[in-house]
C-alpha cells in the first residue's frame, strides 16, 4: 500500500516498514474443527487451541460456526451452546425429533488465552456438537512504537487504507422473505451483486459486512433448510467454494420453525457479489421464504 | 497518543498526532447481565443505557453480547429478538426468532453478534417486532468491548 505509507524513516536512518505488530493483520480464511462430538446435560468442556492460534501474546478474534443437534431420546428438553459463555444456539427438542442449532459469531481471544470454554448448558443432551474455526484474525497491540522511530513520513498521511474503518450502516434489502423460496443442492447457489454497495476502496481493502437472513420451514414436518453464505465471485459450479470458503449459517431449522440470524462476514478487496447456498439434503428441503439483507461494514486496514 | 507516535506532516501543511487513538484498542472482556427474563408484547422496544458499562472517553465502541429469546405456548406464535445501537430500532439487526410448532410447548433461540456503539449515543435498544409476545422471557449479556479507532 505504498499510496499511503510504507516506509519511515528511523532515527539510524533506515528505513522501517510501519504496520506490523502495531496494527491488526488482515483476516486468514480457515477451515479446521475444533470439536466435533457430543455434549451432556450442563456439562462443559476446553477446547485447547495451541495447535492452532499461535502462542505469541497477541488478542485473537476468531470466526466460529457452531452446529450442535438435539439427543432424540427425548422430549421438551433444550440445549444450549456457549463458547466461553457467549450464546451460540439454543432450541427445544419435541417428541423424539433430532433438531439442529446453528449459529456463527466472532469470539475475541485475549493474549494470555488459549482456551476456549464449550458449555451445553441446557437440560437436553446433544448428539452432535461440530465447531468450526471459520477465520481468524491477529488484533494489533497499538502499542510498542515511540516517538523516536518516526522522524519524517514523506509528507504522507499516516492511518488512511492501513487501518480499519469506522462502522457504517448501509441497509441494502437483496430479497424479501415473501414468495422468495430457496432451492436446495450444491449447485443452486445463488450469486447476488452487491456492486455500489461498498465504497469504490473495496477493489483493494477487505471489509466486513454484516449479513441478515430470516426465514422458515413451512409447515411440512422434516422441512429444513440451511443457509451458508460468503462473498465471492466465482464459486465452483457445485457451490463448493461457498462451503470451503468463508460459509456462514444463517438459520438452519427444521419442523415448521422460524430462524434468523445476524453474522459478520469478510468480504476480500474486488468481491462483488454474495454467493448464498442452501445445501440440505433432506427432501422437501426448500424453505417457506428467506430473506436477505446487508447492513453494517466497515473497512479492514490491509496492514501492509 | 503521543506515547507512541509523535505528530507527522500532513500534506496540507499541518502536523497531526498519529497512533493511539487512530487505531483499535484491546478487547475488553466484561461480563455483565443487561437483561434477564424480560418480556416484550408483538412490536414492543426497549432501550438500555450502556454508560455505566463503557469507558467514557469520547470514542466509539464494539460491543459483544449474547441474547436468546423464549416463545409463549401458543401454537404458531413467534418470538423475535432483533437489536439496534442506539435508542431506537433504526439499525434493525435481527438476532433470534422462534415458533411453537407445538401446542404447550415453548420453543427458544439464541445468538451472538458484536456491533457498534456511538460514542454520543451509548444505548441499544431491542425488540421483538415481528413477533406475538415473549412470554417465556428475553435475555441478553454483555460480555466485552473494544475502542473502534478515529482513523480520520
Amino acid at each position: 500500500m505504498t499510496d499511503y505509507i510504507s516506509k519511515i524513516a528511523t532515527p539510524d536512518g533506515e528505513m522501517r516498514t510501519i504496520g506490523g505488530d502495531f496494527l491488526s493483520a488482515e483476516w486468514t480464511l480457515y477451515r479446521t474443527v475444533l470439536f466435533f462430538g457430543s455434549l451432556d446435560a450442563k456439562s462443559t468442556t476446553n477446547l485447547d487451541l495451541t495447535t492452532v492460534i499461535p502462542s505469541d501474546g497477541f488478542q485473537y478474534e476468531l470466526l466460529l460456526d457452531v452446529i450442535a443437534v438435539t439427543s432424540s431420546n427425548q422430549d421438551n428438553k433444550y440445549i444450549s451452546i456457549e463458547l466461553d459463555s457467549v450464546k451460540f444456539g439454543e432450541i427445544r427438542t419435541y417428541n423424539t425429533s433430532s433438531l439442529v442449532s446453528e449459529h456463527t459469531g466472532i469470539l475475541p481471544l485475549t493474549a494470555d488465552n488459549r482456551n476456549i470454554k464449550l458449555d451445553n448448558t441446557g437440560d437436553g443432551g446433544t448428539s452432535a456438537v461440530q465447531i468450526y474455526l471459520r477465520a481468524y484474525r491477529r488484533l494489533g497491540t497499538n502499542t510498542g512504537l515511540n516517538s523516536e522511530i518516526i522522524k519524517s513520513i514523506n509528507n504522507n498521511l499516516i492511518g488512511g487504507k492501513i487501518a480499519d474503518g469506522q462502522w457504517t450502516h448501509k441497509s441494502l434489502l437483496i430479497q424479501g422473505a415473501s414468495g422468495n423460496t430457496f432451492p436446495t443442492g450444491m449447485q443452486n447457489y445463488k450469486l447476488y451483486d452487491i456492486s455500489g454497495y461498498l465504497p469504490e476502496d473495496s477493489a483493494y481493502c477487505d471489509y466486513l459486512v454484516q449479513v441478515l437472513s430470516w426465514g422458515g420451514t413451512g409447515s411440512n414436518t422434516g422441512n429444513r433448510f440451511r443457509l451458508l453464505a460468503a462473498f465471492t465471485d466465482t464459486p465452483e459450479e457445485d457451490g463448493s467454494q461457498i462451503v470451503g470458503g468463508l460459509y456462514q449459517c444463517l438459520a438452519r431449522v427444521a419442523k415448521g420453525f422460524s430462524r434468523q440470524s445476524s453474522a459478520l462476514l469478510v468480504c476480500k478487496a474486488g468481491v462483488t457479489h454474495l454467493g448464498i447456498l442452501n445445501p440440505a439434503s433432506t427432501a422437501n428441503g426448500t424453505s417457506a421464504g428467506v430473506g436477505i439483507q446487508l447492513g453494517w461494514f466497515r473497512r479492514l486496514g490491509t496492514n501492509k | 497518543m503521543t506515547d507512541y507516535i509523535s505528530n507527522i506532516a500532513a500534506p496540507d501543511g499541518e502536523t497531526r498526532a498519529i497512533g493511539g487513538d487512530n487505531f483499535d484498542g484491546q478487547w475488553v472482556l466484561s461480563y455483565y447481565n443487561q437483561a434477564s427474563n424480560i418480556n416484550l408484547g408483538a412490536g414492543a422496544t426497549r432501550t438500555f443505557d450502556l454508560s455505566s458499562y463503557l469507558p467514557n472517553d469520547g470514542k466509539n465502541y464494539e460491543i459483544l453480547f449474547g441474547c436468546s429469546v423464549n416463545t409463549p405456548t401458543t401454537l404458531n406464535n413467534t418470538s423475535m429478538l432483533a437489536i439496534s445501537p442506539g435508542s431506537s430500532m433504526l439499525f434493525n439487526i435481527r438476532l433470534a426468532w422462534a415458533r411453537v410448532d407445538v401446542a404447550n410447548r415453548k420453543q427458544q433461540d439464541a445468538n451472538n453478534c458484536i456491533i457498534p456503539i456511538d460514542a454520543q449515543d451509548k444505548n441499544i435498544t431491542i425488540s421483538n417486532y415481528e413477533g406475538n409476545t415473549t412470554s417465556g422471557g428475553i435475555y441478553v449479556f454483555l460480555h466485552g468491548y473494544r475502542a473502534i479507532g478515529g482513523n480520520e
